[in-house]
């Protein structure tokens, strides 16, 4: 059974089958989200991302 | 979720009601026109409002109460309400919604005035106070939304069609709902939007053609690397023009000079053929003086031999030779001497003049001879005397024409030596081509210089200034490229999160689907014995009944409604809807063992009630649906049994604890009264 408790989109991110970084960053993008942060910080995660790939 | 208690004021016969239906099950029983779709119209009213409620225009009923305003025509001001109090197990909280609107009656006509709808809430722990949403639409809109309406406020005898458009939506909603699809769409219309936007910026900055300007960049850096080499080379040039012309105009200058130094060699030469010649000439005297030194040497021996003939000729008396007696005589005769006596005055001279010309003629030809010889001696002697003079003059002369032949030689040398000097090795003729060259040299060197000029002081710049707006031009657009690539890189990631969005969305709808698929194959299989049926939700969110060969099983209207029962309580149960079931004429259409079935299923559902899921079931039955035989198949619930009962002084319905006493008149209560059943 999904109750409103466990079907939280944490549960849902990280049962999908998709990449590890995008797990991290869509979870903190619902952070972002619900919190009604405007786009700047969604670009402010992109540019994070960007960064740890760059990261020797 | 718990409707507790429900209050009703005016709303069409239920003029004043109160009604506790804080229980999990609760048939409210009652006749037909008893009041019972109006009470589920009340609850819908008060969560919705008038315009959800379409089925009361099709039978043309007013919300008010029909009786207060036929009774009261012109009295003003009728309040219609209904409030709902609702204990939220799962959120902890007590809720209280109430819409209430005037009606203002005129004659027989009443209008009504603005609704006002307010929502109360406050939680169950000690601490908190109350909290009032006003307008309450939006509690209601969160927690029992319009479109589950369906899942919990039904008429059952609807329930053919229950499968509808709407239900599948509702499905839709639900499934997408649970799996947060909203929350991720938002997600990824976000990332698309930034992706657009980045993809929109980057196309601003254009293609940058850095390749371009890259190679462009370079080749003004070959040519410049070119251009200096062959400023190099021009240097060169000019230093070995400039070397060249120097050695040239050295050259030309010591071609003169060497001219005139030849010329003097050419003199010296002269003189040298002329100092030889003397040199001979002295040789030749030196030797001839030599010979006849000689040749008197040989004579001297017969002079030494004449010499004693002559002492001899002396001591005889027949010397000196005599002299040519003729002109002894002619000098007699003259009388004079050539010697300067007077022979005519001098006796003794003339005396011995005659002496001796008498001793010459005795003396005859022997004394000539001797005199000849003598004379020839004497003669030699002084050429010898001469001759010695000669070669020794001749000696001297050899000498210094010997020393001035060394001389002019030397002088030749050292002239030749500095010929050889200043042509640097080279012949005349090749110092003269040389200064032959001096105007092409000079000509050539201009030309270089020239080029030198026009390579260092225009060709260069130019192509260094080139250059450098080549790699400002390369560095810009890199400096595009790079902001371009991450822009790029920022649109890949934006992409990817929008992507995953729809991939985490995707996948939970599906996980929710086929969690209610499997919820909802359980139970049907459960209550319908026999067939084994799979339920697939399609895309289009229709819950479809497949058979075992996975055909569309064909069921029954029966069948139909179970299935409807059972997708309402599994939505509640993989969806979370929290609804309470408030469903007029629940068994209206089921036989008798569809509803053993739903019994079954129910008492299931409501056994699973528990604090973390609670929730209620509100029945609204009529006499023919709630019989002792449907009161025995909830009996182990201990279900709160309420009735309708027409008030007839009053024209209004009221609500009874119990079984309507009515009933009792009914063969089936009377057994059951009586023990039968």
């Amino acid at each position: 059974m999904f109750s409103r408790e466990e079907a939280n989109p944490d549960n849902f991110i990280e049962q999908a089958d998709i990449p590890e970084w995008a797990r991290d960053a869509l979870s903190k993008s619902i952070v972002l989200l619900q919190e009604g942060k405007t786009d700047a910080a969604f670009e402010k995660l992109i540019v994070s991302e960007i960064e740890s790939r760059q990261q020797p | 979720m718990r409707f507790t208690r429900v209050r009703i004021n005016n709303f069409r016969i239920l003029e004043d009601l109160d009604v506790d239906l804080n229980q999990s099950l609760v048939f409210l029983n009652g006749n037909n026109g008893h009041g019972k779709t109006s009470f589920q119209s009340a609850v819908s009213w008060c969560l919705y409002g008038e315009n959800q409620l379409p089925q009361l225009d099709d039978i043309n009923v007013g919300l008010v109460s029909q009786r207060q305003v036929e009774e009261n025509p012109g009295k003003g001001i009728f309040p219609l309400s209904v409030e709902i109090d609702i204990d939220f197990v799962e959120q902890e909280q007590k809720v209280n919604l109430k819409r209430e609107v005037q009606w203002n009656v005129e004659k027989e006509r009443a209008v009504p005035g603005s609704e006002k709808f307010v929502v109360r809430v406050s939680s169950t722990d000690k601490s908190s106070s109350t909290q009032v949403i006003d307008p309450g639409d939006a509690w209601v809109d969160k927690w029992l939304p319009i479109r589950f309406k369906n899942f919990f406020l039904f008429d059952g005898e609807q329930m053919s069609e229950f499968f509808d458009s709407a239900t599948r939506l509702a499905v839709k909603d639900a499934v997408n709902e649970i799996a947060q699809v909203d929350l991720f769409l938002e997600l990824k219309r976000r990332y698309a939007d930034l992706a657009a936007g980045y993809e929109t910026a980057r196309s601003k900055l254009g293609s940058s053609g850095a390749q371009n300007a890259h190679s462009k960049w370079q080749s003004q850096l070959k040519l410049l690397e070119l251009v200096r080499e062959e400023l190099v080379s021009e240097l060169d040039a000019v230093r070995q023009k400039e070397t060249e012309l120097n050695n040239v105009v050295k050259a030309l200058k010591n071609v003169e000079g060497a001219k005139v130094i030849i010329e003097n060699i050419r003199r010296a030469e002269g003189e040298r053929a002329s100092k030889k010649n003397e040199k001979a000439s002295a040789q030749r005297r030196y030797e001839d003086a030599l010979l006849e030194k000689a040749q008197f040497i040989q004579l001297t021996q017969v002079f030494e031999g004449v010499g004693k003939t002559v002492d001899r000729a002396k001591a005889e008396g027949w010397y000196p030779i005599p002299f040519d007696i003729k002109a002894m005589e002619d000098l007699l005769s003259d009388g004079k001497c050539i010697c300067g006596v007077n022979l005519q005055e001098d006796k003794g001279a003339h005396n011995h003049l005659t002496e001796e010309i008498k001793k010459r003629r005795q003396a005859g030809d022997l004394g000539k001879i001797l005199q000849d010889i003598f004379g020839q001696v004497q003669i030699t002697t002084a050429k010898f005397s001469i001759e010695s003079e000669g070669v020794e003059a001749a000696s001297a002369a050899l000498d210094n024409a010997e020393r001035n032949v060394d001389l002019v030689e030397e002088n030749l040398r050292g002239l030749r030596l500095q010929v050889k000097e200043l042509l640097a090795g080279n012949t005349i003729e090749e110092a003269e081509e040389l200064a032959n060259r001096e105007e092409k040299l000079s000509r050539e060197l201009d030309t270089h210089r020239d080029q030198v000029i026009h390579l260092r002081d225009n060709e260069i710049p130019r192509i260094e200034k080139t250059a450098e707006k080549a790699e400002k031009e390369y560095n810009k657009l890199t400096k595009k490229d790079v902001e371009s690539e991450v822009l790029n890189l920022k649109r890949e990631i934006a992409e990817s999160l929008s992507k995953s969005s729809e991939q985490v969305y995707e996948q939970a709808v599906e996980r929710v689907r086929k969690a209610l698929e499997n919820s909802i194959s359980e139970k049907f299989n459960k209550i319908i014995r026999g067939d084994e049926f799979v339920t697939k939700i399609d895309d289009n969110f229709a819950v479809q009944t497949l058979a075992q060969d996975g055909k569309t099983a064909a069921l029954s209207s029966g069948q139909n409604m179970l299935k409807g029962y059972v997708l309402t309580i599994a939505m509640r149960e993989v969806v979370g809807l929290y609804f309470p079931l408030l469903v007029d004429t629940p068994l209206g259409r089921l036989s008798e063992e569809f509803r053993d079935e739903l019994g079954e299923l129910l008492t299931e559902f409501v056994a699973a009630i528990d604090d973390s899921m609670d929730s209620q079931i509100v029945f609204l039955m009529h006499d023919g649906e709630y019989t002792p035989y449907t009161q025995d198949r909830f009996v182990g619930l201990k279900p709160k049994e309420l009735y309708f009962q027409w008030a007839v002084p009053k024209k209004q319905s009221v609500v009874g604890e119990g079984i309507n006493p009515e009933w009792f008149k009914y063969s089936a209560w009377k057994d059951r009264k009586a023990g039968k059943i």
